[in-house]
């Protein structure tokens, strides 16, 4: 290109090249990846329906079933990780009073602490040698 | 007795005439207010601080008089730090940082936001238009227009490459314009996306992004720069290192070298750039009607590229039947993740339920992809 006498044609020659090539590039992106997407979901979806066959074949755990319900109804305004450990608390109380018992809750309460939580690690790392 | 106080009062008045205070030009005395400026912003307003306090005590520090620190005074310190300004070294590995502190899940899971990316782009070209009006040589346009790609690192790789054995003094304010404006973004922005949009527009919510699995974040960075690097070699050591950046973030095995990329890498590159470009800014050459142009010209093309972006967002809201909320496409500009944010605060000031975040983080990355390719643009046609 000429750089000495950059005219006017010269200039919307350089606009219009600039705009052009960004969006090809960026429109070759969207096709690769949409393409690249849809190509991972149709093997995700054909072994989740493989999965949910299988599933279909054994006998339907009841715990198992109610779990999602609960999440969803507690999960509005939770982060994903306290839903999981507040589940995690539940199952393992569960697991442990045996399969076949329902529970409602009735009350919560705050549980009285001595000391803070961090107090109570930092006292349990140090005693646990003896 | 008294030819000991004669030679006394010799060492002093030599001294006094060969220190700073008997050599200053006014200039020098200006541009260490200037300086001073930028460090209470940096420091106090918390503009960028990373960058801009780096930037400012190097514009102090080439503003000494007779300490020969600036970076293009051979010889000294900063002139062999500067050497990887001017040979395209340091914003690369800036980018290498980028890539691995970039989650580029939002864009893979809307891979539209990619036209948000490349819209607001529109800025550096239309600003190319008015740096050649204001008698720029194209060179020097295309430097001065990348500042509407809202890329610090992509303004400083396409000045010094496009500037090199010409008029490099320019290269500083071009850093110095960029910088400020990206740190200017949450005021320079909202006036320009409320002006475009209706209340309506702003309103609306957008579905939840579907989640991204690994593959898929793993495979990303591999086509972007094969693609990228086909169609614009002179893009590929900036599109090359950001997506080699993210491939070690999300390939999950190379946990050390994320870490140092990220941290040690990224921060010493940090403060060489930082200090070297604002010691490029000597009064004699900032001082100048030109550097005035250069400040109006960026603040033009930001605000062309939020423009640029806010319009195709509206576009992409009637085309998609209302289910595209316009105000992510100001994102589209880069500055990560600065103008995301601004997104998600114009967006949650009309409905404060509405959260824009992730949905404008799409375009946000698409833009520094973006700003990269319309960089490869500017130096292929225009490398002399």
């Amino acid at each position: 290109m000429d750089f000495e006498n950059f005219g006017a044609a010269e200039t919307a020659g350089l606009v219009l090249t600039g705009m052009v090539v960004v969006f090809i590039a960026l429109i070759i992106l969207i096709f690769l990846i949409w393409a690249f997407g849809k190509i991972m979901s149709s093997r995700n979806g054909s072994s989740g329906n493989k999965q949910q066959s299988a599933a279909a074949s054994v006998p339907p755990a009841p715990k198992a079933a109610a779990v999602p319900s609960v999440a969803a109804a507690v999960s509005d305004g939770l982060s994903d990780e306290v839903v999981a450990a507040i589940m995690g608390a539940v199952s393992a109380i569960l697991a442990e009073e045996g399969d076949g018992k329902s529970y409602v809750v009735r009350s919560i309460k705050r549980v009285r602490r001595n000391r803070r939580a961090w107090g109570k690690a930092g006292v349990e790392e140090n005693t646990r040698p003896f | 007795m008294s030819e000991v106080l004669n030679i006394f009062t010799g060492s002093i008045t030599d001294l006094w005439n060969s220190s700073g205070f008997m050599n200053a030009d006014w200039r020098q005395i200006a541009m260490i207010l200037v300086s001073c400026v930028l460090m209470y912003l940096a420091i106090v307003k918390q503009f960028e601080p990373l960058l801009l306090l780096p930037i400012s005590f190097g514009i102090l520090l080439a503003n000494l008089p007779l300490a020969g620190l600036g970076s293009h005074t051979e010889g000294g310190l900063l002139y062999y730090l500067y050497q990887g300004v001017s040979l395209g070294i340091y914003p690369p590995l800036i980018f290498l940082g980028i890539g691995a502190m970039t989650d580029f899940g939002p864009l893979i899971a809307n891979p539209k936001s990619f036209l948000l990316g490349a819209a607001a782009q529109g800025g550096i070209f239309f600003t190319f238009i008015g740096a050649i009006v204001l008698g720029f040589t194209p060179q020097e346009a295309g430097s001065i227009a990348i500042i509407g790609g809202a890329d610090g690192p992509t303004a400083i790789y396409t000045s010094s490459t496009l500037l090199a054995g010409g008029n490099e003094a320019m290269i500083g304010s071009i850093a110095v314009a960029a910088y400020s404006y990206m740190a200017l973004v949450p005021l320079i922005q909202p006036p320009i996306m409320k002006a475009l949009t209706t209340k309506k527009e702003r309103a609306v919510v957008m579905e939840q992004l579907r989640p991204v699995s690994r593959t898929e974040k793993i495979v990303f960075p591999v086509i972007v720069t094969l693609v990228v690097s086909f169609m614009v070699p002179s893009a590929a050591s900036l599109v090359g290192m950001l997506m080699f950046g993210n491939l070690l973030k999300e390939s999950g095995v190379c946990e050390r070298l994320v870490k140092t990329a990220t941290n040690e890498l990224m921060n010493i590159i940090t403060i060489f750039l930082g200090v070297t470009v604002g010691a490029t800014t000597t009064y004699d050459v900032f001082l100048t009607w030109d550097t005035i142009k250069i400040v109006v010209l960026g603040l033009i093309a930001f605000c062309l590229g939020t423009a640029c972006g806010v319009l195709f967002g509206k576009l992409m809201y009637l085309f998609s039947g209302g289910k595209v909320n316009p105000l992510i496409g100001s994102a589209g500009v880069s500055a990560v993740p600065m103008a995301a944010r601004v997104s998600q605060k114009v967006g949650a000031e009309t409905d404060p339920t509405n959260f824009l975040l992730m949905h404008a983080m799409g375009p946000n990355v698409a833009g520094v992809i973006g700003s990269a390719v319309a960089a490869g643009v500017l130096i292929s046609v225009l490398h002399p």
